[in-house]
């Protein structure tokens, strides 16, 4: 794989959150080829065990870890456990995420509101900030949120509270960059568009797809393992002077007047 | 002038409006919509904060009644919506202008108390309110909230920490999906600051919202305020024209 020659990652410790399902298990494997070892993180002990047996079968050195990321202490706890583990934190994916209901704003029940905002931003903030108090000590971090391409426009499908939080997440990415930029630490947003993951796939079948692909400019779907190759390449040290940057991945759908950011509405 | 009074018989809720002439700038935007011909209802966090500037609008003949209520408690919120609506019989306006920002510590040292405050006023306030708000607004098919910004929520804070950058960020999501939900027709056409003019708004706003003079000599301010939203292109250009209040 390309990612393999241009990606060195050997030597660096990568956190995966979120790792078990959609982009996750394309992501460790990815970063794990490329080197590193990986600790994934999942909401439940079964989906964590089942990533990383994934994972260990396709020869990757990889270890599950579980917290509850809306906790703090919690939080705190495993990125400890990590470092107990391998020694050190280079990079931290946190792929973790809260979806939305799609509930008009004024049927958004207060529970819907603080559910998201505690994965998608406060879960977010916790564990940037454990995760610079140890890349600190080495001078070297990379810190990449798997985000969304409707953080930045509208989503029918998610709502409001999804809009809003990922669009905090990004205010988060940018005021931490400056912060740490001096300390060797990048901090990035990936803004995947529409992504055929499997689960997506046996849903909608092949032929809504292709359907939806046609309100793609790039007439396809992108691939997990698309997204895989930037987090692979933002978590690499050639990639130290990209910091703050919210980077689209969605074959310009985002960019088309009048287009849909979120064309999967259309089959909701 | 008759122009002046281009908000005659709408109602408008400001929250974080305290301390009259020396508040900041909710006070300034509250003081601006009454001289406009607005009923206002003042929100700050007591009651005594709230009477400097209901005292001061009626002082210049301006329509005023006060609220004191946490933004960021749900309960609160929508308790501050109904009473403004059983005072004065309905809302039109609501700004969302109540927030809590300031030097905070680096995000290493962030405690999470100080997170999730700001968070919990800056962003989930301005949701608690605008749902409570809606629920008014969307039956009589007019209403405009107007989220005040910050050059925060498109770059970061120069005097202000990550909970604040993130949470004036989100509140640009907030505002864009609100718009796109609202916008349509056959929807009450909420309106919203455009970020970017929010940001060039609350910048020099926060002194130019508290001197009256300013706004009356920049007329620009209420209208661009008060914009509302084109109907063609959900979270595109608004439209600033003060026409749209045409119901
Ligand atoms: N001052 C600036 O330079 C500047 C710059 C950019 C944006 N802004 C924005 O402009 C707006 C007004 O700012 P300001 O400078 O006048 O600040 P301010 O602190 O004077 O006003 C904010 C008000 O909100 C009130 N408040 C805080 N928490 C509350 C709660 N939970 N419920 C109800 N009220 C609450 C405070 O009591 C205060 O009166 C804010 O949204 C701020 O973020 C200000």
């Amino acid at each position: 794989m390309h990612v393999q020659q241009r990606c060195d990652l050997s030597g660096m410790v990568a956190l995966v959150t979120g790792a078990g399902g959609g982009l996750g298990p394309t992501i460790a494997r990815t970063l794990a080829e490329a080197g590193a070892r990986i600790a994934v993180n999942d909401r439940t002990p079964e989906r964590t065990a089942a990533v990383v047996e994934r994972l260990r079968e396709a020869g990757c050195a990889a270890e599950g870890f579980l917290a509850d990321l809306t906790d703090s202490a919690q939080v705190d706890r495993l990125v400890q456990e990590v470092v107990d583990r391998y020694g050190q934190l280079d990079i931290l994916v946190n792929k973790a995420e809260a979806h939305g209901s799609g509930r008009r704003s004024d049927e958004v029940t207060d529970e819907e509101w603080e559910s998201v905002l505690a994965v998608n931003v406060h879960a977010a903030f916790y564990l940037s900030r454990a995760a610079v108090r140890r890349m600190r000590q080495r001078r070297f971090g990379r810190i990449i949120h798997v985000s969304n391409i409707v953080a930045t426009r509208t989503s029918v499908l998610n709502g409001v509270a999804y809009v809003a939080t990922k669009e905090a997440l990004y205010g988060l990415t940018r005021h931490l960059s400056i912060e740490v930029a001096q300390h060797g630490i990048t901090v990035n947003a990936v803004l995947p568009g529409f992504v055929a993951t499997p689960i997506l796939v046996e849903r909608w079948g092949d032929e809504r797809i292709r359907q939806l692909a046609e309100t793609i400019p790039a007439l396809r779907a992108g691939t997990p393992e698309e997204v895989a190759a930037l987090v692979a390449f933002l978590a690499s040290r050639e990639a130290g002077y990209i910091t703050g940057a919210a980077i689209p991945i969605d074959g310009a759908v985002s960019i088309v007047p009048g287009g849909r950011s979120d064309p999967s509405a259309a089959f909701a | 002038m008759a122009d002046e009074r281009w908000l005659d018989g709408l109602v408008a809720l400001v929250t974080g409006a305290r301390r009259g002439e020396l508040g900041g700038g909710g006070a300034g935007i509250a003081r601006a919509l009454a001289s406009h011909g607005a009923q206002v209802v003042v929100n700050d966090v007591t009651e005594e904060l709230v009477a400097a500037t209901v005292g001061q609008i009626q002082q210049r003949g301006g329509i005023a009644w006060g609220i004191a209520g946490d933004v960021s408690a749900p309960q609160d919120a929508q308790r501050m919506v109904d009473a403004t609506v059983e005072h004065f019989g309905r809302i039109d306006i609501l700004v969302n202008n109540a927030a809590l920002g300031g030097l905070v510590p680096a995000v290493e040292h962030l405690p999470d108390e100080v997170w999730q405050r700001q968070v919990a006023i800056d962003l989930s306030g301005p949701f608690f309110m605008s749902r409570a708000a809606l629920r008014h607004m969307v039956p009589r098919r007019f209403g405009r909230i107007v989220n005040i910004g910050s050059l925060a929520g498109v770059r970061t804070g120069f005097v202000s920490g990550a909970p604040y950058t993130t949470a004036k960020s989100g509140l640009i999501g907030l505002t864009r999906q609100m718009a796109l939900e609202f916008a349509p027709t056959g929807s009450p056409s909420t309106c919203s600051c455009p970020p970017e003019s929010a940001t060039r708004r609350s910048c020099d706003g926060a002194r130019i919202f508290s001197r009256d003079e300013t706004i009356r000599s920049d007329r620009s301010i209420p209208k661009v305020s008060l914009a509302s939203w084109s109907r063609s292109s959900a979270g595109g250009i608004p439209d600033c024209s003060p026409e749209q209040r045409s119901r």
